[in-house]
């Protein structure tokens, strides 16, 4: 981003007569959820949020998902946000086979099964 | 003189540019609507700056990179971005809100601007789109004789 553009921004923020914690405003990111046989993928939306902003956490049953955006400036459609979105995750999820990655303003987490809760091949044996 | 101090700043911005963003070029045509319509698309939020130089266009893209962004400007539509997103897994979600549809917004832009000028970058999935002003001609001053 130029100088100008910085200053743009820096300009129409000051323009604002709310105080500066006012201009956050929280929103629910949207998500697609898909599930194979080895895992639930949770797809969210996180726009212009770095790696270290965002925090994803499994409580108990819970997964939370937040995040706040990197460079917030005026009021409008796009700026000053901060994403949370909480999910109700099943009990075939095995706690330690999470793991959670961010590109290009896409988060996506992945939820392994436990074994017990993947689907076994059962042998069929002749008499 | 002014012309190659103009020339570096241009030269000074663009290097600017590739190190907050990966630049995206914007194609001087049409955005080939008919193809797009058979995708689900949701338009994107922007923002839109303006100051004495140029105007800014910030646009929420996740999912946006150079090689799947594309930017058209034609005179008579406007500006166009479209963003193809790839399919997950090749498979329909369980259940979504259609985060892994295609991004896709045009608008018309004021013509004090030069859109062939227009210089684009994505950094985060986060698109901005930065459209010089044109030089507007000097007022000229029309003396008034009496007879």
């Amino acid at each position: 981003m130029t100088t100008e553009s910085t200053a743009l921004s820096q300009r129409q923020s000051t323009n604002l007569d709310q105080p500066e914690e006012a201009q956050v405003v929280s929103i629910t990111p949207p998500v697609d959820i898909y599930e194979n046989q080895d895992e639930i993928l949770v797809v969210a939306d996180f726009p212009g949020v770095p790696k270290d902003a965002l925090s994803v956490r499994l409580d108990r049953s819970e997964l939370v998902i937040e995040g706040t955006q990197e460079a917030p400036g005026a009021q409008g459609e796009t700026r000053a946000l901060a994403f949370s979105r909480v999910f109700r995750v099943p009990n075939t999820v095995d706690p330690n086979g999470v793991s959670a990655e961010l590109s290009q303003g896409v988060l996506r987490v992945h939820l392994a099964k436990s074994e017990a809760a993947k689907p076994k091949r059962i042998e069929v044996r002749g008499a | 003189m002014n012309n190659f101090i103009e020339r570096m700043r241009h030269a000074l911005r663009r290097a600017a540019d590739r190190v907050a963003g990966q630049h995206v070029p914007v194609q001087a045509t049409r955005a080939p609507v008919e193809q797009l319509e058979s995708r689900p698309l949701r338009p994107p939020p922007i923002d839109i700056y303006e100051n004495d130089h140029e105007v800014m266009i910030v646009a929420d893209t996740p999912g946006a990179f150079p090689d799947n962004t594309k930017l058209y400007w034609d005179d008579r539509e406007g500006l166009s971005i479209y963003v193809q997103l790839a399919e997950e897994q090749g498979d329909l979600p369980l259940w979504g809100d259609g985060a892994g549809e295609d991004w896709y917004r045009s608008f018309s832009l004021p013509d004090y601007v030069d859109a062939y000028e227009a210089r684009a970058a994505v950094r985060g999935g986060v698109l901005t789109i930065q459209i010089p002003k044109r030089a507007r001609p000097a007022p000229i001053s029309i003396p008034v004789t009496a007879h």
